[in-house]
């Protein structure tokens, strides 16, 4: 604002303009006394306008200084497309330096000369197959840039889902199975970057489908299957990006019944309705079915009217109140759990509760 | 000329009407008028500095006030709805705060002006009342004022500031307009101008309708005092009454000369009159001249917005109780008594104004009040009328306390009932009114309206922090507190709490108040928000302070990442990759000239009424009635008859205890009888959707619950979108089975999440208890996790950016590249008349990427006809190598004013967006930014399973947390692919409820037949931008046959892919 106002004051006063020169260069027109003294150690061609005869001076940037570095993609798949490293060279005073200066680039373990033009060198440097976080940097003579770093990453497309090892082809029923992979790795052998993302498929066979996500942890693609509400095993397979695993077979170890389900009946006359009690729902596995377990039961009364209930397990047990009395009687109960299904007939409730 | 009243200065104790005014009532005006003040002082004074916190109002008129704090004489306001002008409200009051900023904080010289205001109003009343009636009787109105619940509601519920400033204003000025017209004199004029300048500085709707309300009656009571003042000299005229002699004007062409001396008589008032209503009208327009400059030349064009003092009180009982009883308080009971007053006194212009603002304050209760103001009604809260009619009302109100006290009815009352009855019937009213007014100003604490009050300052420093404010911000949750925040910052907020001055189109064209309390208003109201939080570059829009865990899953389903909860509570939400404002912003100017009209004008008006204000105080004080007031004297010698009386109150008192009793047996009668079940299982789930846990419990079988706390545990168990997300909007029941005494039903219930509409489906059983229904529990399913200790490698991601010991803003080396992403199969598809960009998105990088996807529709000329970005249809965050379906849906939101057109609200109705023409292509602007946060993978879809119906593809199954975090919401997008294996529509389902760990719920995703979705193009490479640069087809993105779930053309698909994201944190509620 400053200077605008004295050349503004300047170009007025025509008498001072014919007193003091003028100097214009590639960045525009000042007057040496008003202008900071920095303007007149920029590099280039100056000509000083005054009433005398036009005077004409080139100042030639001084010796590199500042070296500032830049590189780009920081991330380089392996294998893949090349980078491109970028040093900025500039004098003492910001001037960018002479064509022709020599600048040495290091991009991880490769160096590469290049000159500068116009204060800039640019190099191309290609990734390798070997993947890893990569320092780089550039050097004018003594002058070295500040450090930079660059990584190469795995080739995801070259990546191929495989079982780490057989997976559990019994999982237990009702709990986790861990499905992972093995160490995934690219093409050239780099390992999968932790947090990539697959899918684990289990096809139940009817029309049924389980999708389990995984995702990498120091390589390994790691899935977990929660063996409840799932309807039993099948065929399963991994798959990453466009790529699938082999299917296997898998099969989940669901629990067989031991002994005869018990079932007991009350009725309660206020309300005309029937309490019902199953279980306890006994395994082979030396434990009663697990608390949550759905089960499904479908009563038929002597009246030929057909009752659906859901209920879960709970202590080994399951207890339904049907609306039918004790008119209803004998029912036809049939109890499907995940220990199978079967069928019983009631002749009578068990006790009657009176309000 | 003038009319020169035939006394000057003195009371005539001749005169007929003033004689009645005795000197000890004249004394007692004053005193009456000083009680007034105090208790205005006492009352309302003690109470403002609490209140005004819990109102609606305050705040934007503190925001104002602030505005001109910072800028006096520059109205362009940037802070909200990307910048309005102030000169959309009269800036009195907000500059007086602004004034006072100076020297004060902000709330405080709130209430500074505020109790200037009611101290003006205090003796404004009086002063208005003086005009009408006694002294005496003016200071008991005074009195009434100050315990009016409806100065009471607008105070400390309302806030609203320039209506009690105004009306003192303008009340204050009506004696100069009454002396204009009885005696003429051209400083009356002025004065009477300068207050109704004044007024208008403060707000232009009082001086409008005040012209009207109560200028009007009052140029009758003072042409009655021309009248009265200079008597007609021919005998067949004088003591005629004011309607006698102009029914005279109108009698056949005989006694010219008399007729002559009438119309000369009322000729010069008529004529000032007419002088004054020019003079009111023409310091309307230049006083605030750039308002009406800024209405003419930007007029509203905003669909109204709903106002409860607009629905039937009948209806709506509660609209009826704050806007219509609420006000009129105990001046209810009084009405009857004004309305007698007015058909059979001088005060009857008085009288039918008050009715006239009675009817019109029933909003739409009957079709009257449309009737009247015909297009005005959609535009205007009709309760200022009830607030009017309770200022009107005062002066029959002061002449009731006069006669209790000091006059007839007092002595009729103690000869009928004994000594004291009259103080005991007069200490009672006014008892009842301070009762009134104190429960108005107590509401806010019995029933709050507002959120308890959050301390701005943590946001106000965050916004000040790391150039947060170079972006816009928005408020959730806030009420009218979050005018208070803009207020005390200079960063800006798309949203605002004026609505009259947004000119956004996407605001206006929705019924929304504001969009931080847009979930009122259910559906429209969510999309309205919904088109903010998701196109935020188009609003520079990257922070969403949350007070309402209600919108948690909109925000984390639109791409908003939670930073972090402030110290007062509030949780800050940042949505990534969202361009800064821009330098230098659009602005509308105004003319240096018009900016010097409102800096100077309205505030120059408000100090010259002042100064007239005080020197009329100096000169003749405002307590003493005047030689040309025309006051009702109320006759003392009529109607002495207690014993008629006695049995009058006998006979209410018998009525009364009659009716209380009646009333009661009939309740208690009532809520004895037995409810039917269907509605016990209604009001069960009402009690759960408020809250109410012990009323709920209560509707649950006495012989079968389990302890309270074993039920509530079972209650909260599970939260979620719906349990800790929904409100309760459909219910219905569907009988399954039913004996006597039990009973099955099916539960279709709709829950208005921030998303969408959930429906539920449970099955429940009642059971009769004697004659009671009540509620049979339902019971937990208790699945067990499987393991106690659970284990998981897990990866987590830092981006360092800028946090690093350097001062630098930004550096070249902390910036990490855009992940590679890659945009497949894309199409513009139309269903159901909505056009729709599908597609699939890949993440080719080896960091996860955050997602920003934007289409433009286009026209066959190449024409933008749309511009729209992913909302809820979109993986959002992908992990490297995975892939998702996106839907750009160009969905217009549906109005209120729709609604209204469609005959009924349907919540979950869209309409389609208003295009200029037919889309016939679209293109694709997609970005990536690396992401570390909601990346949560622990949701497997056990057991899908796939049906097909008449309402398309069906797909159910069992969600499975196998991670080790709570998902709290969970989405799962599914993508269809069509027989030539390109993708064809996406959608999302959401898991009704949150699972824990080992835990599973069920889902429901549904995708239309393939038959109703018609391709309109392909979207091919070109049209699309990746990271800024064109796209190229992509080698490696998965096909429709990698990672897919082929289906046998089921509904019209081929394969369906799959990604689900999770919300994984717990609300604090």
């Amino acid at each position: 604002m400053k200077s605008l106002v004295a050349l503004l004051i300047t170009i007025i006063s025509t008498d001072i303009v014919a007193a003091e020169p003028i100097l214009t260069d590639a960045f525009g027109i000042y007057m040496p006394s008003i202008e900071q003294a920095e303007r007149s150690t920029w590099a280039g061609y100056s000509e000083s306008l005054s009433d005398r005869e036009p005077q004409g001076k080139t100042t030639r940037p001084g010796a590199a200084q500042d070296v500032l570095f830049y590189l780009g993609p920081k991330n380089l798949i392996a294998g893949g497309h090349k980078g491109q490293a970028m040093t900025l060279v500039l004098d003492a005073v910001g001037n960018l330096v002479a064509d022709g200066a020599n600048v040495k680039t290091t991009t991880g373990q490769t160096t590469a000369d290049a000159q500068t033009k116009s204060g800039i060198a640019s190099v191309f440097y290609l990734p390798g197959t070997l993947a890893g976080q990569f320092h780089a940097g550039a050097a004018v003579g003594a002058q070295q840039s500040n450090r930079a770093e660059f990584q190469v990453v795995p080739d995801l497309a070259g990546v191929v889902p495989v079982w780490g090892k057989k997976p559990v082809s019994l999982a237990l029923f009702e709990d986790y199975a861990d499905l992972n992979t093995a160490p995934l790795s690219d093409q050239f052998g780099n390992e999968i970057l932790e947090g990539a993302g697959g899918q684990v498929q289990l096809d139940h066979g009817n029309g049924l489908t389980t999708l389990l996500p995984f995702v990498t942890a120091q390589g390994v693609g790691q899935a977990r299957l929660l063996t409840r509400d799932i309807p039993g095993g099948g065929q399963i397979n991994l798959s990453f990006e466009r790529r699938t695993s082999p299917i296997l077979s898998f099969e989940i170890d669901s629990p067989e019944p031991a002994g005869l389900l018990q079932i007991r009946a009350m009725t309660d006359a206020e309300t005309a309705s029937t309490r019902l009690k199953l279980g306890p729902f006994l395994t082979t596995e030396g434990h009663a079915l697990n608390d949550g377990s759905t089960v499904q039961v479908k009563v038929t009364t002597s009246h030929g009217k057909v009752l659906h209930e859901t209920g879960w397990i709970l202590n080994g047990l399951l207890e339904v109140t049907l609306l039918v009395d004790s008119q209803a009687f004998p029912l036809t109960i049939e109890a499907t759990s995940p220990l199978g299904s079967s069928s019983y007939v009631l002749m009578a409730p068990e006790m009657q509760v009176t309000p | 000329m003038t009319v020169q009243p035939n006394v000057s200065g003195k009371i005539s104790a001749a005169d007929p009407l003033l004689s009645g005014i005795k000197p000890e009532s004249r004394d007692a005006g004053t005193r009456l008028l000083l009680i007034a003040l105090a208790t205005a002082t006492l009352f309302h004074g003690a109470l403002l500095p609490f209140t005004h916190g819990n109102t609606y109002d305050a705040f934007i008129h503190m925001f104002f006030g602030d505005h001109y704090y910072r800028n006096w004489f520059d109205p362009w306001e940037p802070r909200w709805y990307t910048g309005f002008s102030t000169t959309s409200y009269p800036p009195g009051t907000h500059m007086a705060m602004g004034a006072l900023r100076h020297i004060m904080p902000l709330r405080a010289a709130f209430v500074v002006v505020q109790m200037v205001g009611i101290l003006l109003l205090t003796v404004g009343v009086y002063r208005y009342s003086l005009l009408w009636v006694t002294p005496r009787a003016a200071g008991f109105a005074a009195i009434t004022l100050t315990l009016a619940s409806s100065i009471s509601e607008t105070l400390h519920l309302f806030g609203q500031l320039p209506t009690i400033f105004s009306l003192g204003v303008f009340l204050n000025g009506m004696p100069f307009v009454y002396r204009w017209i009885v005696l003429g004199r051209w400083r009356n004029l002025a004065g009477a101008v300068v207050f109704g300048s004044a007024t208008t500085a403060a707000h232009h709707v009082t001086t409008l309708f005040g012209a009207v309300l109560f200028i009007v009656p009052l140029a009758f009571q003072a042409l009655r005092a021309v009248a009265e003042l200079n008597p007609l000299p021919a005998k067949s005229l004088q003591g005629a009454q004011l309607r006698g002699q102009f029914w005279f004007l109108w009698r056949p062409a005989t006694q010219w000369r008399r007729k002559l001396a009438v119309i000369i008589r009322f000729g010069w008032p008529f004529v000032r009159g007419i002088i004054l209503a020019v003079g009111i009208v023409g310091a309307m327009v230049i006083t605030i001249f750039p308002y009406w400059y800024w209405s003419i030349t930007d007029p509203i064009t905003q669909v109204p917005i709903p106002h409860g003092s607009r629905e039937s009180f009948i209806k709506r009982t509660d609209l009826g109780f704050v806007f219509f009883l609420l006000p009129w308080g105990t001046s209810l009971l009084l009405l009857p008594y004004a309305i007698y007053k007015g058909l059979t006194t001088r005060l009857w212009p008085l009288a039918a104004t008050l009715v006239l603002c009675f009817v019109l304050g029933t909003g739409g209760t009957t079709p009257i009040p449309r009737i009247i103001l015909r297009g005005a009604f959609d535009i205007l809260t009709l309760d200022r009328f009830t607030f009017w009619a309770s200022i009107l009302i005062l002066p029959f109100i002061g002449v009731l306390f006069d006669g209790l006290f000091y006059g007839r009815s007092g002595k009729v009352l103690c000869l009928a009932l004994g000594r004291g009855a009259n103080r005991i019937v007069g200490g009672g009213l006014l008892a009842c009114y301070m009762a009134v007014a104190i429960f108005c100003a107590v509401l806010p604490v019995i029933r709050p309206m507002q959120p308890t009050f959050i301390d701005p300052a943590p946001m106000v420093s965050f916004l000040e922090q790391d150039q947060h404010n170079r972006w816009r911000y928005l408020t959730l949750g806030f009420g009218d507190q979050f005018a208070y925040v803009s207020a005390l910052t200079t960063a800006q907020s798309v949203d605002g709490n004026y609505h009259s001055a947004r000119r956004l189109p996407d605001m206006m064209r929705f019924s929304v108040e504001r969009l931080e309390n847009s979930k009122y208003l259910g559906v429209p109201g969510l999309g309205s928000l919904q088109q903010f939080l998701v196109n935020t570059d188009r609003y520079n829009l990257k922070y969403v302070f949350s007070n309402d865990e209600f919108y948690d899953p909109l925000l984390v389903f639109t791409g908003w990442n939670r930073l972090n909860r402030l110290a007062n509570g509030v949780v800050v939400w940042e949505k990534p990759d969202v361009a800064p404002l821009p330098l230098l912003q659009p602005r509308r100017e105004l003319s240096n000239g018009q900016n010097l009209l409102w800096g100077l004008l309205p505030p120059s008006a408000l100090i010259l009424a002042g100064i007239i204000f005080v020197s009329s105080f100096l000169r003749r004080g405002f307590s003493q009635t005047q030689a040309e007031y025309r006051p009702l004297v109320v006759a003392q010698d009529r109607f002495m008859r207690p014993v008629l009386v006695r049995r009058i109150v006998f006979s209410m008192g018998v009525i009364a205890v009659l009716s209380a009793v009646g009333g009661g047996t009939w309740a208690w009668i009532r809520a004895q009888r037995p409810t039917p079940p269907d509605q016990v299982i209604e009001a069960y789930f009402n009690d759960l959707d408020f809250r109410r846990y012990g009323d709920a419990y209560a509707r649950l079988d006495p012989k079968t619950r389990e302890d309270f706390e074993t039920v509530n545990f079972q209650w909260h168990w599970r939260g979620g979108l719906i349990a800790s997300y929904g409100k309760l909007i459909g219910f219905r029941s569907e009988v399954l089975a039913q004996t006597d005494d039990l009973i099955d039903w099916r539960i279709h219930l709709d829950w208005l999440t921030a998303m969408d509409v959930q429906h539920q489906v449970l099955e429940m059983r009642g059971v009769k208890r004697g004659d009671h229904w009540f509620v049979v529990p339902t019971e937990l399913r208790p699945q067990q996790t499987p393991v106690r200790m659970q284990r998981e490698a897990g990866v987590l991601w830092n981006v360092t950016g800028r946090r690093q010991p350097l001062a630098d803003t930004d550096l070249h080396r902390d910036r990490l590249d855009r992940p590679e992403i890659s945009i497949s199969g894309a199409r513009l598809v139309r269903h159901k008349g909505l056009y729709s960009v599908v597609g699939q998105v890949f993440n080719a990088a080896s960091e996860p990427a955050y997602l920003t996807l934007q289409s433009d529709l286009r026209s066959e000329t190449d024409q933008v006809l749309a511009n729209q970005a992913a909302a809820m249809v979109n993986g959002q965050r992908l992990l490297p190598a995975e892939s998702s379906g996106f839907r750009i849906a160009f969905e217009g939101v549906l109005s209120l004013r729709d609604a209204a057109a469609a005959a009924g609200y349907d919540p979950k109705l869209f309409v389609p967006p208003i295009l200029d023409a037919t889309p016939v292509a679209a293109t694709i602007d997609a970005r990536a930014l690396v992401a570390t946060a909601n990346l949560y993978r622990g949701i497997a879809l056990n057991g899908l399973n796939f049906s097909e119906d008449a309402d398309g593809l069906k797909i159910a199954g069992i969600a499975a947390n196998v991670g080790t975090l709570t998902a709290s919401v969970i989405r799962i997008t599914a993508m269809g692919y069509d027989e030539t294996g390109a993708p064809i529509w996406v959608d999302v389902g959401y898991v009704d409820s949150n699972i824990l760990p080992g835990q599973t719920a069920p889902f429901e995703v549904r995708l239309p037949p393939r038959s109703s979705i018609e391709v309109v193009s392909e979207i091919m490479s070109k049209d699309t931008m990746i990271n800024g640069s064109g796209a190229r087809a992509d080698p490696n993105a998965p096909q429709s046959g990698e990672g897919t779930v082929r289906l046998n053309n089921v509904a019209g698909y081929g394969a369906l892919r799959f990604q689900i994201s999770s919300m994984t944190y717990e609300p604090e509620f």
